[in-house]
C-alpha cells in the first residue's frame, strides 16, 4: 500500500481551470490482486463501491491504479468532487496531463460535469508492446479487425460491459466469438468485470461512461496500442462516451489508445463484412439478448435491414415476417435511426434501386414528425420537458434529447 | 471540362512596396497571396495550392494534378487523404457533393522555418487566442477575408492592431489573398472553405506553427470549415496547423481580453464593410450583447441601451442560435430581465422557423417550399 505521505501532491495536481468546489473527495482506494473464479485481477473501492476486473490474462499486471483513474473520472466530475487516488498504486506517467483534454472536453460537452482536480502519483509503466482491439462481435468490432488487418492484434470480450452474463450465456457467447476470431485470425481474450453495475449506481449512462471504461481497460492491460471501434461515422458527430475526439485522450506515455472506423458509415461496414459470408452468420449485433440477435431491437432490425439492401446473408437474424426493410422503417416514427436511413439512401441511390426510394423518404418523413412533435411539445411545455430530462440517466451531452447533428 | 483540376504556372513576382505575390492556376482560377518579402517563400512548392484546391477538386468529382514542378509534403499528402475521408462524409452538411478524388503530385518533404504564428484581425477569437496561446512570435491580418480586397477600413484597422501589437512585442504581418473568392468561384462559402484557406496562408508564409482560433466549443461538432478535426490534417511536416481554445465559451474569452489593456479599443468583430463596427449586424449585436452582460464597454461599439434590435434578431442558423443560448445563459446568470426577454424571443423565432420549416417537410414533403422556389434556411451559415 502506498503511503500518503510519498504523495507529492503539489506536484500531482495536474488539472487546470480548476472550479472551486467544499466537496468531499471521491477516495478510490484498497487496491488488491484478486482471483475471480479463478481468474486473475485487480479489485479497488470506488467511492464504497468494490469494482473487480478479471480474466487469464492479468495475472501480471503492473501495480498501476490506470483503470481505476479512468472508471472513477466521470462520477468524481458529475458530482463536482476532487478525485483522490493518494492511498492507491501510482498511475502511468503522462496519463494525468492527457486526461486534462478529457476534463476540459467532457466538461464542454455536459454542464453537468465539473472539471476537478485529480490527486495521483504518476510513474512511468514499462510497455509489454502488441495490441489489442475491444470485440463484441457486432459490426464495428467485427469491422475494425478486417480494417485494422493484423494490427488488431489481440482481440478482448467483455462480460459486464454490455451485460452482466451469467456463466451459461458467457459461455454460449465465448464460443461464438471464439469461432469469429478465429476466422478473423487473431486471439481471443476475456475480461469479466462487474463496472456496469457501478455505473449504474451512479445513475451515468453508458453510453456516456463506456469510453473511459474501455480506455481504462487498455491501461490494465498495457499493450502499446489499443483499438476501440466507431459506433459512428465522421457525419454523425454528436457527445458520446467513445469519440474519435476523445479517445486518444486516455493515452499514456505507455499506452496509445485510437478510436478507429469513422471512415466508413455502418452500411459500409457491413458490406464490407458481408464479403465473407461466415463471419455474417456469426454476426452479433443484439442488445437484448447476448446469446443470440433477438430480430425486433433496433440495432437487429437495422443491420437486418442493411443486409437485405445489400443482398446479403440475413441468417444471423431471425427471419423477417415479409420484407426485411419494413420492420425497421416501421421504427422510424419511434427511434433515432434517421442517421442510418440516410446512409442506407445513398447506397439505394448508387445502386438503382429507384423501387425503395420512395420507402425510404417516407420513412424518414416519418422520422421528421416525430422530430417535429418533439420539438413542438417541449416549446409549449418547458417545465414538463425539465421534469423528464431530469429522470434520465446522465446522458454524454447533459439530459434531454441528444444534440441536433 | 478538364479530367483533372490542375494546379500550374506558379509565378513569384515583386509587386513593390516590400511585397510579393505569389501565385498559380487552380483549374480555371488564379490563386495569389501578397506577402511581406521576408516572408517570401524561399522555394516555389505546390502545399498551399494543394490544401486551396482540394475541396474544389472533391466537388467537381475530378482528381486533383499538381504540376511536377510544385513539390507536395508527403505528410501533408497523406493528411488530405485523411481530410477527404471527412469531408466527403460532411457533404451532406455542407449540402455540397463531395467526392473522394485521387490526388497526383510529386512528394518531396517541406523545410520548416520554424516561426510561431497566429491571425489575428482585432476580433474576440483571434485576440483571446493571441493571449492564450503558449508564444506566438508574429501575429498575421489578412486583407481579403473579413474585408472585401478595397476596403480602406482595414488600413485603420492594421494600424490599430499593430501598435497594439507593439506593446507586446509581436510584430504583425500584413498579407492580401484573393482565396476566398476562389473557393466561391467554385461554389464554396467561406465558412465551409475557411479551414483550408487560412492553412494554406500559413503554407505561404512558413509559418512552424499556425494557430486558428477556434469559434465555437467542444459541443458543437457539426460539419464547419475550420473543426478541431480537420484543422490539423491542414499540417505538413514544416507547418502544424493548431485549433485552438475549442474549451472556451465566447463571453469567457471577452472577459479574458478585457483584462489587457487597449483590447476593447481595438475590438472589431464586424463583416459588413460598413464602418469599424456597423453595431447592426448579428455578429456585432451578438459582441454588444456580451459587453452589456458583462458590464463592459468598448470605444468601438454603442452601447446597447435598447433592446429592441436584439429581440427582432432571427439567428440565421444554428451556429449563430448557439451564441444567443449562451447569452440567455449568461443574462439568467447576471438577472438582466429586459435583455434575456429579448434574447429568449430572438431564439424562440429561430426554433418556431424551423418547426414551421419541417412541419412543411414532413408532412407535405417540401412541396410548398418547391412551390415558392425558395431555400430552407441553411445548415451551416454560408457568405
Amino acid at each position: 500500500m502506498v503511503k500518503n505521505t510519498d504523495v507529492n501532491l503539489a506536484k500531482t495536481i495536474r488539472s487546470t481551470k480548476l472550479q472551486a468546489t467544499a466537496n468531499s473527495p471521491l477516495i478510490v482506494r484498497d487496491w488488491s490482486r484478486t482471483r475471480v473464479k479463478g481468474a486473475p485481477g485487480v479489485s479497488a473501492s470506488v467511492d464504497g463501491f468494490q469494482v473487480n476486473f478479471n480474466g487469464s490474462s492479468l495475472g501480471n499486471v503492473p501495480e498501476r491504479s490506470d483503470v481505476f483513474l479512468a472508471i472513477s473520472l466521470l462520477p468524481a466530475m458529475y458530482h463536482n468532487r476532487p478525485l483522490d487516488l493518494t492511498a492507491m498504486p501510482p498511475v502511468s506517467a503522462g496519463l494525468l496531463a492527457s486526461i486534462d483534454k478529457v476534463q476540459e472536453i467532457w466538461s464542454c460537452w455536459n454542464p453537468y460535469l465539473h472539471r476537478v482536480p485529480i490527486l495521483a502519483r504518476e510513474e512511468p509503466t514499462p510497455s509489454e508492446g502488441g495490441a489489442i482491439t475491444f470485440f463484441s462481435g457486432g459490426v464495428d468490432a467485427v469491422h475494425s479487425v478486417l480494417h485494422l488487418k493484423e494490427k488488431a492484434g489481440q482481440l478482448v470480450m467483455i462480460n459486464g460491459f454490455d451485460f452482466t452474463m451469467d456463466n451459461t450465456a458467457f459461455a454460449a457467447v465465448h464460443k461464438r466469438l471464439g469461432k469469429l476470431a478465429e476466422r478473423l485470425g487473431h486471439e481471443l481474450l476475456t475480461i469479466e468485470t462487474n463496472w456496469i453495475a457501478m455505473t449504474r449506481n451512479q445513475r451515468i449512462a453508458r453510453s456516456t461512461s463506456h469510453g473511459a471504461c474501455l480506455a481504462g481497460l487498455a491501461h490494465l492491460m498495457h499493450p502499446a496500442e489499443a483499438n476501440i471501434a466507431s459506433s459512428f461515422s465522421w457525419a454523425a458527430l454528436f457527445p458520446w462516451g467513445s469519440h474519435p475526439l476523445l479517445d486518444h485522450h486516455w493515452s499514456s506515455d505507455s499506452v496509445q489508445i485510437s478510436h478507429v472506423g469513422n471512415d466508413s458509415p455502418r452500411v459500409e461496414k457491413i458490406a464490407l463484412i458481408a464479403q465473407q459470408p461466415d463471419l455474417l452468420k456469426l454476426l452479433w449485433v443484439c442488445f437484448e439478448d447476448p446469446v443470440a440477435n433477438c430480430g425486433k431491437c433496433p440495432k437487429c432490425l437495422r443491420t437486418r435491414a442493411m443486409l437485405s439492401i445489400l443482398d446479403a446473408d440475413t441468417s444471423a437474424f431471425p427471419p423477417s415476417e415479409g420484407d426485411a426493410l419494413d420492420p425497421w422503417l416501421n421504427m422510424m416514427a419511434k427511434g433515432t435511426e434517421l442517421v442510418y436511413l440516410n446512409e442506407v439512401k445513398e447506397v439505394a441511390k448508387r445502386k438503382n434501386r429507384e423501387d425503395i426510394l420512395p420507402r425510404l423518404a417516407k420513412g424518414e418523413r416519418a422520422a421528421l414528425r416525430r422530430d417535429v412533435l418533439r420539438r413542438l411539445w417541449r416549446n409549449l411545455l418547458p417545465d414538463l420537458a425539465k421534469k423528464q430530462d431530469d429522470k434520465l440517466d446522465l446522458q454524454p451531452w447533459g439530459r434531454g434529447p441528444r444534440p441536433e447533428l | 471540362m478538364s479530367a483533372t483540376l490542375k494546379i500550374k504556372d506558379a509565378a513569384v513576382a515583386d509587386v513593390g512596396n516590400g511585397m510579393v505575390e505569389l501565385s498559380a492556376m487552380v483549374g480555371t482560377e488564379r490563386l495569389w497571396y501578397i506577402v511581406p518579402a521576408s516572408h517570401a517563400p524561399t522555394e516555389l512548392r505546390g502545399d498551399a495550392f494543394a490544401i486551396a484546391g482540394l475541396l474544389p477538386a472533391m466537388r467537381l468529382g475530378i482528381p486533383l494534378e499538381i504540376d511536377s514542378s510544385l513539390p507536395v509534403d508527403p505528410l501533408l499528402l497523406a493528411n488530405l487523404e485523411r481530410q477527404q475521408h471527412i469531408f466527403a462524409l460532411w457533404g451532406p452538411g455542407f449540402r455540397q457533393p463531395l467526392k473522394r478524388v485521387p490526388i497526383l503530385a510529386r512528394a518531396e518533404a517541406a523545410q520548416s522555418r520554424g516561426k510561431k504564428m497566429s491571425f489575428f484581425s482585432g476580433g474576440v477569437d483571434g485576440t483571446y487566442t493571441l493571449l492564450e496561446a503558449p508564444h506566438v512570435d508574429e501575429a498575421v491580418f489578412v486583407r481579403g477575408v473579413d474585408f472585401q480586397l478595397d476596403n480602406p477600413i482595414y488600413d485603420e484597422a492594421f494600424k490599430r492592431n499593430e501598435a497594439w501589437l507593439a506593446e507586446r512585442n509581436i510584430p504583425l504581418i500584413s498579407m492580401t489573398s484573393n482565396a476566398r473568392w476562389v473557393g466561391k468561384a467554385y461554389g464554396f462559402g467561406w465558412s465551409t472553405y475557411f479551414g483550408g484557406g487560412l492553412s494554406s496562408f500559413a503554407h505561404v508564409l512558413g509559418a512552424g506553427t499556425m494557430y486558428i482560433a477556434s469559434g465555437h466549443t467542444w459541443r458543437e461538432l457539426w460539419p464547419d470549415g475550420s473543426h478541431p478535426l480537420t484543422d490539423p490534417l491542414w499540417s505538413s511536416s514544416a507547418v502544424n496547423i493548431i485549433h485552438h481554445a475549442r474549451d472556451v465559451t465566447r463571453a469567457d474569452k471577452i472577459v479574458r481580453i478585457a483584462q489587457q489593456p487597449g483590447a476593447l479599443e481595438i475590438l472589431r468583430v464586424c463583416w459588413q464593410d460598413k464602418g469599424f463596427n456597423c453595431g447592426e449586424c448579428e455578429k456585432c449585436l451578438r459582441t454588444m450583447v456580451l459587453l452589456r452582460l458583462l458590464g463592459l464597454q468598448s470605444p468601438n461599439f454603442p452601447v446597447l441601451s435598447d433592446v429592441s434590435a436584439v429581440a427582432k434578431l432571427v439567428p440565421g442558423d444554428r451556429s449563430e442560435a448557439i451564441f444567443v443560448k449562451e447569452a440567455i445563459a449568461l443574462a439568467e446568470e447576471v438577472n438582466d430581465q429586459p435583455l434575456l426577454a429579448a434574447l429568449r424571443k430572438s431564439l424562440s423565432k429561430w426554433e418556431w422557423r424551423g418547426i414551421l420549416r419541417d412541419t412543411e417537410k414532413a408532412w407535405l414533403g417540401g412541396s410548398v417550399k418547391k412551390l415558392l422556389g425558395r431555400s430552407s434556411p441553411k445548415a451551416s451559415a454560408d457568405n
